[in-house]
């Protein structure tokens, strides 16, 4: 039955061959859409390598201080009573911040007052967004190093082309070894292959390449370094300043998921306890733990409220989206309706010689599937299309979009999505048609 | 085999009411070949889909291959259809999008027969209206007569007790509209089949083993 349903559908494309074309450009446009939302989604929030672990993840990214004084507000209403002037006040009791600073951590900070966490697994200090400039052959290259400890490669698993991470004994002895990417060896080397055991200068230091990893495909400035190098390579003054701020970033991982919640709260209660060496100055501290839903959204939007950041772009992502599908889809709905109501005779017949509404309706859903899923292979070859020339045109530097496995996965739950809900309404429309009178104002 | 009993339709629209069957009672017979006549507008196709179990009298009770039919528009009377009856149609009504062969085929798509005896059975109804030979055809490359000819074969592949045959030779000419209806004589005397007809054509009912005929929606003969 279904070889039938699908010849037949096939047959339906080839019969109006314009009235085809516009119908497919939609679908496969409004699926190349989504499928490039898909990819960039995947990329920059998916499950990936170095990231596979986010989930688990709690990360710290900026320390606030604040000047908080009590302040009373007094509210005098006045009043004519018995032809004498009267009075009453009330007041309330607010709060009001003079001064406030937020900026990263301090290695110094982070060491001493988060360093031995009880409900996290494992965690890494680092220091990214170092920019260096080098000058090699008459060419300029710039840098994006990043600084962490040995623990950082346990929590972001990057992939190793070659070579192995630096160990806690590099970062003791202060080794001047460096990983890097493919791409920065590339474009220092000429070639990654030549890369390994040569030599990188990085401000004022010559480390010895150890390790060489694929680029992370995201924005996330926490993995999206070309360098990482030992922390104790960073300037000296970094690692011993005792002011709250500095440039360090913190990451914790939890045993489970269902930790962290706990480890938000024994971050945010340890900071709180934190009491600034001059009060009169700063006599509140705090930071917000975020996890990495709340981390991409601070990063996007406001990332002082992580939390209300995220509940923004999710509905303006859900608005874009149901505008994307919703639209197209009432097109298409519609496209679809003035189609299959040209066979109403077909329908009559198909009735008459045994097929119940729930076969008609089961039919031209599968006849409209068929054809969203030809529109969706024009429009994952399009996408294909797209996301190599966004890649190859460097567009956006930081990302990587593939169209990969999980890509596919979503492509194909759409198109079926997209085809069956486009389908169904016209469908059952046409399924409660009544034989007798279909066959008499209709021919075939 | 079929029991019509007081049936009446009437067609109502925000104003106006037509009585389209008065009180039509009606017994066809196990093998009988039965013709129905009458002038335009009296109500033959009506009484012909309502035997048909494709269109619901408005009071009356029928009976067909000894089960009382309720309810037209369920999935039940779509089933019974599909296994008692066989629908011949003045305009063929083929899938132009078919071969001839899946055009054949359609009625056992929705019994639970496997692809090759389908097409067994398929072939088989063809080559007993002489169009084996067209059955990778399409409809646009047949002429009336073969077309007919197809539906014919469409109507008798699930061998159906009664065959509802709606003006089969209206479209057709004389030398054509002879041969369906001596295909259609053939099935009745050799397999048994149960055939109602509409016909415009007094030669042709007179083929047939009885005449019904109506005139404004009543049984006159």
């Amino acid at each position: 039955m279904l070889l039938n349903y699908l010849k037949l559908a096939l047959k339906v494309l080839g019969r109006n061959k314009f009235f085809t074309a516009i119908s497919l450009f939609g679908i496969s446009f409004t699926l190349l859409i989504l499928m490039l939302i898909t990819a960039f989604y995947d990329a920059e929030f998916g499950k990936n390598a170095p990231l596979t672990e986010k989930d688990r993840m709690v990360f710290l990214g900026s320390l606030k201080l604040e000047l908080a004084n009590p302040d009373t507000v007094w509210t005098i209403d006045s009043t004519l009573m018995d032809g004498q002037m009267a009075y009453d006040s009330t007041f309330t009791i607010g709060e009001d911040v003079s001064s406030t600073s937020i900026s990263q951590f301090s290695y110094d900070f982070l060491n001493k007052h988060l360093g031995d966490m009880e409900t996290s697994a494992n965690q890494t200090f680092f220091s990214g967004g170092h920019d260096y400039d080098i000058f090699l052959d008459n060419r300029k290259i710039s840098i994006d190093a990043l600084y962490a400890d040995e623990e950082y490669w346990n929590l972001f698993d990057f992939e190793f082309v070659a070579g192995d991470p630096f160990t806690g004994g590099h970062v003791r002895d202060a080794s001047p070894v460096a990983v890097i990417t493919t791409d920065l060896a590339e474009r220092y080397f000429g070639s990654s292959e030549e890369a390994m055991g040569q030599e990188i200068e990085l401000g004022s230091r010559v480390h010895k390449v150890i390790g060489l990893v694929e680029k992370a495909r995201t924005t996330a400035p926490l993995v999206a370094a070309e360098a990482f190098l030992p922390l104790t390579t960073i300037e000296a003054r970094m690692l011993e300043d005792t002011d709250f701020h500095g440039n360090m970033a913190g990451v914790f991982m939890a045993s489970e998921k269902a930790d962290i919640p706990l480890i938000k709260e024994e971050v945010s209660s340890k900071v709180s306890a934190v009491v600034y060496p001059t009060p009169e100055d700063y006599n509140r501290v705090s930071t917000i733990p975020m996890d990495s839903a709340e981390m991409f959204a601070g990063m996007i939007l406001d990332q002082n409220d992580p939390a209300k950041a995220l509940s923004i772009i999710r509905l303006v992502f859900g608005i874009l989206l149901l505008f994307f599908v919703l639209l197209p889809t009432l097109n298409l709905i519609n496209m679809n309706l003035s189609r299959i109501m040209e066979r109403e005779a077909e329908i009559g017949v198909r009735k008459a010689f045994g097929a119940h509404s729930g076969t008609i309706l089961y039919q031209f859903v599968f006849e409209n599937i068929i054809i969203t899923f030809i529109g969706g292979v024009i429009g994952m070859l399009l996408a294909m299309l797209v996301l190599y020339l966004i890649n190859d045109s460097q567009v956006l530097p930081q990302l990587t979009l593939r169209f990969n496995g999980t890509v596919f996965l979503y492509s194909l739950i759409i198109c079926l999505l997209f085809g069956i809900i486009s389908g169904l309404l016209p469908a059952w429309k046409v399924s409660r048609l009544q034989i007798a009178d279909v066959l008499k104002s209709n021919q075939l | 085999m079929l029991t019509l009993q007081n049936i009446n339709k009437v067609y109502r629209t925000d104003t106006i009411e037509t009585l389209a069957l008065n009180n039509i009672s009606l017994s066809v017979g196990q093998g009988e070949f039965l013709s129905i006549m009458g002038p335009s507008g009296c109500g033959k196709s009506t009484l012909l889909n309502i035997m048909g179990l494709i269109d619901e009298p408005t009071q009356g009770q029928i009976e067909v291959a000894g089960q009382q039919i309720a309810d037209y528009n369920s999935k039940a009377t779509a089933r019974f259809r599909n296994q008692h009856l066989g629908f011949i149609f003045q305009s063929f009504h083929l899938i132009n999008d078919l071969s001839v062969l899946d055009n054949v085929e359609l009625p056992l798509l929705y019994r639970k027969v496997g692809s090759a005896e389908r097409r067994r059975l398929a072939e088989e109804a063809l080559e007993q209206v002489g169009l084996k030979n067209r059955m990778r055809h399409f409809p646009s490359q047949l002429s009336g007569g073969q077309k007919q000819r197809v539906a014919i074969a469409r109507a008798i592949v699930g061998r159906p007790d009664i065959i509802l045959a709606d003006e089969p030779t209206g479209n057709l000419d004389s030398v054509m509209g002879n041969e369906v209806m001596d295909i259609l004589l053939r099935l009745n005397e050799s397999a048994g089949t149960t055939i109602v007809m509409v016909t415009h054509d007094e030669r042709m009912a007179k083929r047939t083993h009885r005449l019904v005929r109506l005139f404004d929606g009543s049984q006159v003969q």
